[in-house]
């Protein structure tokens, strides 16, 4: 009898544990102060990464070595592929289980957690370590929201086009110096039967690209600051004609056969495959691929160039901006370690993490002292270099926007390349959708 | 065991008369034993259901603390909404073509393999069903690799027959995606409903046809006099799983296309996973299950119906 | 055997389709220990130097772990199901307690509603008892959607169940507890059989719920854990299908060699 009633016992306890979902109001999860855990004990962090296999080797080495320096914190590492990240981490962040470490992009992809309460200000850390000295003030700024603090940036992304040098002298071919001549550049490559550039929108953010720096060069970097934070009236709400202008340069681009065909069904990972295999000469894409070119055996054998700027008079924003924006590590506020959390992050934007991350992967660094020239792929340094000189960046649309619109944007742009809808009626989808957000915020 | 006793209970009957202590210990038993059940049901299957419904009636998100009532705001919203009537459609257009195709195509090859083959029969009945107990996940993940716009089979394999494949890519096209999609579901589960046809057509009589042999019917007379009519019930059941399954897609629209190029192929599942984990709209996702739901219900509720009849038949 | 141009005919179609349905599983087997190269230019050729290191290189790279974890979620699921299942169909279908009927239709009618309808809901509640991101919090409601199904096939084998044996274990001094359990569970192994193999493939291949659970890469489950390797190797397909053919493996093998269970089983589903 004694073990029937174990048993029955065992399906209680399971149950009364199931029972517990009935409670409207869970007790909080992470009460844990930072004082509790003995010195002996592990604190243990969860760091969740958008990354790929290569940056994974940087990632754990950095790991590994922070790891020896302080053996009283465990770090987990969880990388994501780039699409599974974004849903990953917003389901993840409102949960009682939040990453305490992770990768985020600034605007309001970091803007709508701090909103949301879901993130620590790190202003008096970055006191503490002087981060304000040591990290591009620029880079430190975009994720600056109050006056507060709340990301560590730790690289600078930007979007180029890259070009097989031996490929540009086969076809004589030169670096345009206005988007007409890259139109051109298009015409004459697809006349030899390929397309000019590899372009990978399955995943829908290869696209929304060129219509983050087509808006800046179309619409100008003032009315997008006030259309994008929805700060401008109802009436005049994407309502500029810069932003029908942007999709019409995309379909242009299109139709001087820039692109393949199957643009909506190709990924990223596969349009940079045609581009290392020299299926096209031109892949327009961010810095983080110059770690697989390199990879690949392409340092020094490619070329790269901004988006050129439009000469129209129609384009109304400064032609001298480049596509680009900080990636950097932020700290849930339900974290149980702050201090451990802060001190990894300190270590990953260290001067010798940073110059690691130059030699590893290519990446550009946030700090200066971690340049160096000699040592530097050639790529880095004219990127660096050219970021030197840019008079502002255009931060990529998907992030700036708040999700459900910047969710029409991408949509959007498939229909167009689709041909199932017009610039105008995609921008109109765009302004509706705003209209709504911008009502909902003022209730 | 000893020997049987011969005082049967009568079982499943109703008594009512006075309650003997006895009894009241049988029913004490009863409750017992279905308690585990029971609660494990209500608290994660029934609750949930009705919570669903509430929260339809809210403006809710899962990562903030937003929450507002909106009364049936959320359905308004969705009789307005393009991307929920195109997923409704692709939820119809799926059962449509499922039903036709999986069915009749599954009729006609269990037919074929019931009366027309006697070597090999095994074997084609193992190979056509291998495919059901894969995880949608692995056959989506697979179809994607051989719908690859550039040097996927589907594009050597129509090349082969002297075709064009489509020009944006099997996927990437808005107009085909959602029949690229059933393609594969076909591929996946026709197998499936060969072999449930088949079995019914094997519980067929012998007798029936020996006989409409000596009356010298053609194998095509019997099919249809014979057969059909005998596995009637079998293809009733048959439509009805495949179109509830077809109302519950998710898994293989998901990996294949994430409802996309720009929402073609979104169906309500995805649509639902959509709004309350990657916009947010957590309510607005409960009004669209509270669709699914109806759908569902009604469904299953034929499908039960037909089930619960008592039969003879094994 | 007379041969007849109808009977080549019919041999020939079935055939066909059969190959065709075989296909993508057969050149998802056979390009899993090829090179890249070979995948392309050779899609049907046997592979020449077989690439063993990509099925360690996919072993290694997570579906250790994840078919573990799902060994781990599937069995204690589906021991739960069958358990709570044969104990709730028993009492349903020889216990005639009041309010029977309605238990019976109620446990029943929860076997209509999809998943995917309660999502929020589950996801809410798993978190407020902080069971997002654990195996527990997988198990509970595999084993709660996985009741109305087993019970409906259980009650009707109970209720056909010789009410001589249960007499005489009563007589012989069996609690109701031992009755199920030591006797009524054991002689019933065929609709068991049925029952465990059902939910074990469905479970094994289950993904909506566990996506919403599980977020860490050491608590995937097979289907999900695929799915990192989608976004992760969308390019390196050779990795890719040995990934696809490991995952697929155990449950295609267990299919073969169980083929009859198997297929009464998961045909079960339509009576």
């Amino acid at each position: 009898m004694i073990q029937h009633l174990a048993r029955f016992a065992f399906i209680l306890v399971l149950l009364v544990s199931v029972a517990a979902c009935t409670a409207p109001a869970p007790a909080p999860a992470a009460t844990a102060p930072e004082q509790a855990p003995a010195v002996t004990e592990k604190q243990t962090l969860d760091l969740w990464f958008n990354s790929d296999d290569l940056f994974n080797q940087y990632n754990e080495k950095i790991i590994a070595a922070f790891e020896a320096a302080n053996p009283e914190i465990d770090i987990v590492y969880s990388p994501y592929p780039n699409e599974a990240y974004k849903t990953n981490l917003q389901v993840a962040i409102g949960s009682n289980d939040p990453p305490d470490i992770f990768f985020n992009w600034s605007g309001d992809d970091t803007g709508r957690f701090v909103r949301e309460g879901h993130l620590l200000d790190l202003t008096p850390y970055a006191e503490q370590f002087g981060w304000y000295d040591a990290l591009s003030p620029a880079m430190l700024e975009a994720f600056t929201i109050d006056g507060k603090l709340y990301g560590a940036p730790y690289s600078q992304e930007a979007k180029y086009f890259y070009y097989h040098l031996d490929m540009f002298e086969e076809m004589g071919l030169s670096v345009p110096t206005n988007f007409d001549e890259l139109l051109g550049l298009c015409r004459t490559i697809s006349a030899t039967g390929m397309p000019a550039l590899a372009f990978g929108n399955q995943e829908r953010w290869e696209g929304v690209h060129y219509l983050t720096i087509f808006n800046q060069k179309m619409a100008g970097e003032e009315t997008i600051a006030l259309d994008y934070s929805l700060s401008n009236p109802a009436d005049v709400l994407f309502t500029d004609p810069g932003y029908v202008g942007a999709f019409e340069r995309l379909v242009a681009m299109q139709e001087a056969g820039c692109f393949g065909d199957a643009v909506n069904s190709t990924t990223p990972d596969a349009a940079l495959i045609q581009f290392v295999n020299k299926v096209t000469p031109m892949y327009y894409q961010g810095t983080w691929i110059m770690g697989s070119l390199k990879e690949n055996g392409l340092e020094g054998k490619y070329g790269m160039f901004r988006m050129p700027p439009m000469t129209d008079p129609a384009a109304k924003g400064n032609q001298n901006y480049v596509l680009a924006g900080p990636i950097g590590l932020e700290i849930s506020s339900k974290t149980p370690y702050p201090d451990a959390a802060a001190k990894f992050l300190d270590f990953y934007v260290s001067q010798s993490s940073q110059q690691a991350l130059l030699q590893d992967t290519n990446r550009i660094p946030v700090r200066a002292d971690a340049v160096d020239r000699e040592a530097a792929a050639p790529g880095v340094i004219a990127v660096v270099d050219d970021l030197a000189v840019a008079e502002g960046t255009a931060l990529w649309l998907d992030v700036v926007l708040e999700n459900s619109i910047s969710e029409v944007y991408l949509n959007s742009i498939q229909e167009v390349l689709a041909g199932a809808k017009t610039p105008a009626e995609a921008v109109a989808a765009v302004r509706e959708q705003a209209l709504k957000v911008q009502a909902n915020r003022a209730q | 065991m000893t020997d049987s006793l011969q005082t049967h209970k009568p079982l499943a009957t109703t008594r009512r008369t006075r309650v003997s202590a006895r009894q009241k210990r049988e029913w004490l038993d009863g409750y017992v034993l279905v308690a585990p059940a029971i609660i494990l049901f209500v608290l994660l299957v029934v609750y949930p259901m009705f919570s669903t419904i509430y929260l339809s009636l809210f403006d809710y998100g899962l990562t903030d603390a937003r929450i507002r009532f909106v009364g049936l705001g959320n359905f308004v919203d969705l009789t307005q909404d393009a991307v929920f009537w195109r997923s409704l459609r692709n939820n119809l257009t799926i059962l449509v073509v499922s039903v036709i195709v999986q069915v009749g195509l599954g009729l006609i090859l269990a037919a074929l393999i019931d009366r027309g083959i006697r070597w090999g029969k095994g074997l084609a009945r193992t190979l056509n069903f291998a495919p059901v107990v894969m995880s949608a996940v692995a056959v989506g993940i697979l179809w994607q690799l051989i719908y690859d716009p550039t040097v996927g089979l589907a594009n050597h394999f129509v090349r082969a027959i002297g075709l064009t494949p489509p020009t944006q890519g099997w996927l990437g096209d808005p107009n085909i995606v959602i029949y690229s999609i059933l393609v594969v579901a076909c591929w996946q589960y026709t197998g499936y409903v060969m072999i449930i046809i088949l079995a019914g057509m094997q519980s067929v009589s012998q007798e029936l046809y020996e006989a409409a042999e000596i009356d010298g019917a053609t194998e095509l007379r019997k099919f249809f006099h014979i057969t059909l009519p005998s596995i009637r019930n079998v293809n009733i059941a048959v439509i009805l799983i495949t179109m509830i399954g077809a109302i519950k897609v998710f898994d293989l629209v998901y990996i294949l296309t994430r409802g996309g190029p720009a929402n073609a192929s979104q169906v309500m599942g995805t649509y639902i996973y959509y709004n309350a984990f990657t916009v947010n709209q957590a309510g607005y996702a409960s009004a669209i299950s509270v669709v699914l739901l109806v759908f569902a219900l009604v469904l299953g509720f034929l499908q039960l119906r037909l089930s619960y009849r008592p039969r003879e038949d094994a | 055997m007379r041969l007849r141009l109808s009977t080549v005919l019919v041999y020939l179609l079935v055939g066909v389709y059969t190959l065709l349905v075989a296909l993508p599983i057969v050149w998802m087997f056979l390009s899993s220990t090829k090179t890249m190269r070979e995948l392309f230019t050779a899609p049907f050729a046997l592979p020449s130097d077989p690439q063993w290191s990509n099925f360690i290189r996919a072993w290694e790279s997570g579906i250790s772990h994840y078919l573990a974890n799902s060994l781990l979620v599937t069995s204690v699921s589906v021991i739960l199901i069958v358990l709570v299942s044969a104990l709730a169909a028993y009492s349903l279908a020889r216990i005639n307690f009041p309010g029977r009927v309605f238990i019976y239709l109620l446990l029943i009618a929860g076997f209509a509603i999809p998943v995917h309808t309660v999502l929020v809901p589950l996801y809410r509640t798993l978190n407020g008892v902080n069971l997002i991101n654990t195996h527990v919090g997988l198990i509970l409601p595999y084993v709660a959607f996985g009741i109305p199904f087993s019970i409906l096939l259980l009650y009707a084998f109970f209720l056909e169940f010789p009410a001589e044996i249960e007499d005489a274990a009563r007589i012989d001094g069996c609690t109701i507890w031992q009755l199920v359990i030591q006797i009524v569970m054991p002689l019933s192994m065929p609709a068991l059989v049925s029952v465990i193999i059902f939910q074990a493939v469905f479970l094994w291949n289950e993904f909506s719920l566990a996506l919403i659970v599980i977020r860490d890469d050491a608590l995937r489950t097979i289907p999900l854990g695929l799915t990192k390797f989608q976004g992760q190797w969308s390019t390196n397909w050779t990795l890719m299908l040995a990934s696809l053919s490991m995952a697929t493996l155990p449950v295609l093998l267990l299919f073969v060699i169980l083929q009859r269970h198997f297929i009464r089983s998961l045909v079960g589903f339509s009576k």
